[in-house]
């Protein structure tokens, strides 16, 4: 491993990151992986990586780093200060600031080779509510698997490509869920006709929403499995978007679901951001 | 019941098989989990058990259509039960909710543990977290609804109720279920060769020890 950085402050968030590992469920793993893939694979293409390295996921805002080494690093997703899109030589002794908010939620640092990151049932990705990994924190020292400081990755620093401005409103298309039916009408219809606002709760397990409460049904469910992108709503009556990094399998029943795509749109809505849903068909 | 499928999204099919936890919902449980163990069909990613559900998911290629997968649901639980291994968990019965369960089941807190360590349990299925073992079923005595507000914070290693069901808390996590014990026992550790303590089929009886013993 070439160190590389040293954590000053993990922010809101910061962990490792790939693809996930599917194939866990049936023992109560959730999938994980990258909360916004085609991020975190621009990423790594702008640090010339195989674009299912190890990433470094920061959430939100408040990440800092001390560079150890100089060397090139890349920079896709959220807007903390650092312009997406881009790879950028650093050096020696700088101090990386990731303190701005200025559009999105989840930010992908690409270092050349992938970052060294401890690998639980055939993936780096951490989840650290189930003992697979631990999210970084203050005072660690991180590397990657190639000399980042080499020449060779010069060239990087060209492949800078139009990066999107993640909005904080947007709608998005659902399926009826496995319980839409078990809704009310009037749940249903404030389900779709509200512009929901993303709760500061929000997590890689789910995005919570605010707004009116739903009218839940009667009958009690038995637990059933839950697939990422089931928008589930709680006894309380609250919708909440579940990600890969949520329960495998829950009680509480499924007015809505979302396809990946559609949840990678979702997790990048900043906390108070809206989202409205339509319906297919 | 019969047999229900519907799709989840474009490349996802979830098949119901009953509609209460019943042996018989346990055992074709158990029997589907391992025909598709076996035998999975072509292109699945992977498959999630619920009480009386299975969610099946697949990659890239052509989806099979409902009457296939019904086909091979149906062929996968027509075999034997599993016979899975026997396992017991040392367990000391000191938990936060085991006085209010004793009184909201009209018997002492030594009944409570008699009632619970007093049988064997079939591990139904993991979920929830890694690791989780959905165990049933619990002597109807101890049947309580989950707990109006979860708890924030239930510690690793926690045996803890809920409706029929039995359970052990695999790391620290915010639950619902009624705390009555704890075991040292891990359920899940990805640094062991076999990451899981339990899988589904195996029966388990809780062993009621003292403090030290655990």
């Amino acid at each position: 491993m070439f160190e590389f950085l040293k954590v000053i402050s993990p922010g809101c968030g910061a962990s490792w990151q790939d693809a996930g590992r599917p194939g866990w469920k049936r023992f109560g793993v959730p999938p994980g992986g990258w909360m916004d893939g085609v991020a975190a694979r621009e990423a790594n293409r702008l640090a010339g990586n195989p674009e299912n390295a190890v990433v470094m996921e920061l959430a939100l805002q408040g990440a800092e780093f001390e560079v150890l080494r100089g060397g090139w690093l890349a920079l896709a997703g959220a807007d903390m200060g650092w312009k997406p899109g881009t790879a950028r030589r650093v050096e020696k002794g700088e101090h990386l600031r990731f303190t701005a908010h200025r559009h999105g939620v989840y930010a992908y640092l690409a270092a050349p080779g992938g970052w060294a990151a401890p690998a639980y049932l055939g993936s780096a990705s951490v989840f650290g509510a189930g003992g697979l990994g631990k999210a970084l924190a203050a005072g660690d020292i991180v590397g990657c698997l190639q000399d980042p400081g080499h020449e060779a990755w010069a060239g990087v620093a060209a492949r800078y490509r139009e990066a999107p401005v993640y909005p904080t409103e947007i709608e998005v298309q659902v399926w009826r869920g496995s319980q839409w039916g078990a809704f009310s009408d009037e749940a249903r219809a404030v389900f779709l006709g509200t512009a929901w606002s993303v709760s500061a709760r929000s997590n890689r397990t789910g995005v919570r929403l605010d707004g009116p409460l739903l009218d839940t049904p009667e009958a009690t469910m038995l637990s059933e499995p839950v697939l990422p992108g089931s928008v589930q709503v709680t006894g309380g009556g609250q919708p909440v978007v579940t990600l890969c990094d949520g329960p495998t399998v829950g009680g509480y029943p499924k007015i809505a679901l979302l396809d990946e795509e559609a949840c990678r749109r979702v997790a990048q809505v900043p906390p108070g951001g809206t989202i409205r849903w339509k319906v297919e068909g | 019941m019969d047999w229900s499928i519907e799709p989840c999204g474009p490349r996802a099919w979830m098949a119901r098989f009953g509609d209460g936890l019943s042996a018989e919902v346990m055992a074709r449980a158990l029997s589907v989990s391992r025909g598709l163990e076996e035998n999975p069909p072509s292109g699945l990613r992977e498959f999630t058990m619920g009480y009386a559900s299975v969610l099946l998911e697949f990659g890239d290629e052509a989806v099979p259509g409902p009457e296939e997968i019904l086909e091979t649901l149906q062929n996968a639980s027509s075999g034997e039960l599993p016979s899975g291994r026997h396992i017991e968990i040392p367990v000391v019965y000191d938990g936060d909710d085991l006085e209010e369960v004793a009184r909201r089941a009209g018997l002492s807190t030594e009944g409570v543990v008699r009632c619970h360590a007093g049988r064997d349990y079939h591990v139904w299925l993991l979920g929830f977290s890694p690791g989780f073992p959905y165990l049933g079923v619990l002597d109807e005595a101890l049947h309580l609804p989950r707990r109006e507000t979860p708890r924030p914070r239930i510690a690793a290693g926690s045996v803890a109720i809920a409706g029929a069901q039995t359970g052990i808390y695999p790391a620290e996590s915010a639950g619902g279920w009624h705390v009555i014990g704890r075991t040292s026992r891990r359920m899940f550790d990805p640094g062991r060769n076999d990451p899981f303590l339990l899988r589904p089929g195996d029966s388990v009886r809780f062993v009621a020890v003292e403090d030290g013993d655990v």
